[in-house]
């Protein structure tokens, strides 16, 4: 039982970061992001000798946390509540005259709680998790196409309530990013 | 266009939670959260559902004022409850939590044949509703009514909406009067249709209104057929007095 305990506690460990910002984009808000969490794991928990001899236990967890976040979203009928202080506006260390790219993440991950959930973890599962549709579509339950057109219509949402596309991006996002990083590491 | 979009939202997304961090000690706060006994969904649906048929019989669901019955049968046993008393032309309506009042007919000289039972009002009213008319029966659904009929409705409305601004507002979209009966607030209908029914709510008591509907009766006849209820404490103290 201790063994599993510490196996238990390491997969935490190991997962636990990655499984909380998935969480963060999935509900909007640091609370409900770390309940959410708390959920998956503690049901982990309650199966973990199934689990962890399973091929892929954070897979597992993922989806308990999706499903989770969906059906929050379903019994509340509300939008996901995002707190101006979840998200990072800081200006970074040597970049203090890019404001616009602080802006930016704060209005997508805005945007992001304002569009319906089920894009919403297409998104997140597709384009912070990185998963291939084939492996998002196992996940949700659903077909390759529909997570496609999710995708398709969530970004389109995005593009227009995030206001993304009105920003000069002649530096990419990505390249800022990087070089705020670099900056500060 | 796409392609940049997306890598744009995918450097948003990570640049978003960069410094989110699960706080420290949260393996072990799961780890020593006792478990709970978990039933299952069918466990849960079974006493879910005893939970609802426990207070289904108990009245508290259905909205039943006598606990132990549902309304229904409350009503039943209201209308048996109800006796005609051809001797002294009196008849007593006696609603389903312990109001009753008295219709002395021959104050407003209506035909008193029968009484049938003519249904509820609808949500947020609890209702006690007879019908007197001349032949003794409720005319059918959708049936001519003969020339000349003359028939009366008495009821209690009880319930959160069983006000007179509420009725004003909902039951007559505001076509209705103001007017009082022996000193409580009354509101009377001025609408035409209904078969030119005439209708007079007045309120006996928070929460409590009486009403009368009548066919082929003037306001005054209708007035009076109000005039002459009366709760079942005055009924032998004062039957007849307004």
């Amino acid at each position: 039982m201790k063994s599993d305990d510490a196996a238990f506690s390491e997969f935490v460990q190991t997962t636990g970061t990655r499984l909380l910002r998935t969480s963060v984009l999935l509900a909007g808000n640091a609370a409900d992001a770390e309940d959410l969490v708390q959920v998956a794991y503690e049901k982990a928990y309650k199966n973990w000798s199934k689990i962890h001899a399973a091929d892929h236990p954070e897979a597992y967890v993922r989806r308990i946390l999706v499903n989770s976040a969906t059906s929050r979203w379903r019994k509340t009928r509300s939008r996901p509540r995002v707190a101006s202080d979840d998200v990072d506006r800081r200006p970074p260390d040597g970049l203090a005259g890019k404001n616009e790219q602080v802006d930016i993440r704060g209005d997508l991950v805005r945007a992001l709680a304002t569009i319906p959930a089920q894009q919403r973890a297409v998104l997140v599962l597709r384009y912070y998790c990185d998963l291939p549709e084939a492996e998002v579509a196992s996940l949700l339950k659903c077909s390759p196409g529909t997570v496609k057109s999710r995708a398709s219509r969530g970004l389109e949402k995005l593009r227009i309530s995030s206001g993304l596309s009105g920003y000069n991006l002649k530096s990419s996002p990505a390249n800022l990013i990087d070089q705020n990083v670099r900056s500060t590491s | 266009m796409t392609a940049t979009f997306e890598s744009q939202v995918r450097s948003a997304m990570t640049a978003a939670v960069r410094d989110v961090q699960l706080p420290a000690g949260f393996a072990e706060r799961i780890i020593t959260t006792p478990k709970s006994p978990q039933l299952s969904y069918r466990a849960r649906f079974a006493v879910t559902v005893a939970a609802v048929l426990c207070l289904a019989s108990a009245g508290v669901l259905l909205g039943g004022e006598v606990p132990g019955r549902s309304p229904d049968q409350a009503w039943a046993a209201s209308i048996a409850s109800v006796t005609p008393q051809p001797s002294d032309k009196k008849v007593s309506l006696l609603d389903v939590s312990g109001l009753s009042v008295t219709f002395l007919p021959d104050d407003v000289r209506a035909p008193v044949g029968g009484m049938s039972f003519i249904g509820s009002a609808g949500p947020g009213y609890s209702l006690t509703s007879q019908l007197i008319s001349g032949n003794g029966q409720a005319p059918p659904q959708g049936a001519e009514r003969p020339p000349g009929e003359r028939s009366l409705t008495v009821s209690v409305l009880r319930g959160p909406k069983a006000d007179l601004s509420h009725i004003r507002a909902t039951m007559f979209m505001g076509a209705t009067e103001d007017t009082s009966l022996a000193g409580a607030p009354a509101v009377r209908s001025v609408i035409k249709s209904d078969g030119g029914a005439k209708h007079l709510y007045w309120q006996i008591a928070p929460g409590v209104v009486a009403h009368v509907g009548a066919l082929g009766l003037d306001n005054e006849e209708v007035v009076a057929v109000a005039a002459g209820m009366r709760p079942a404490s005055d009924q032998v103290a004062g039957a007849g007095q307004p």
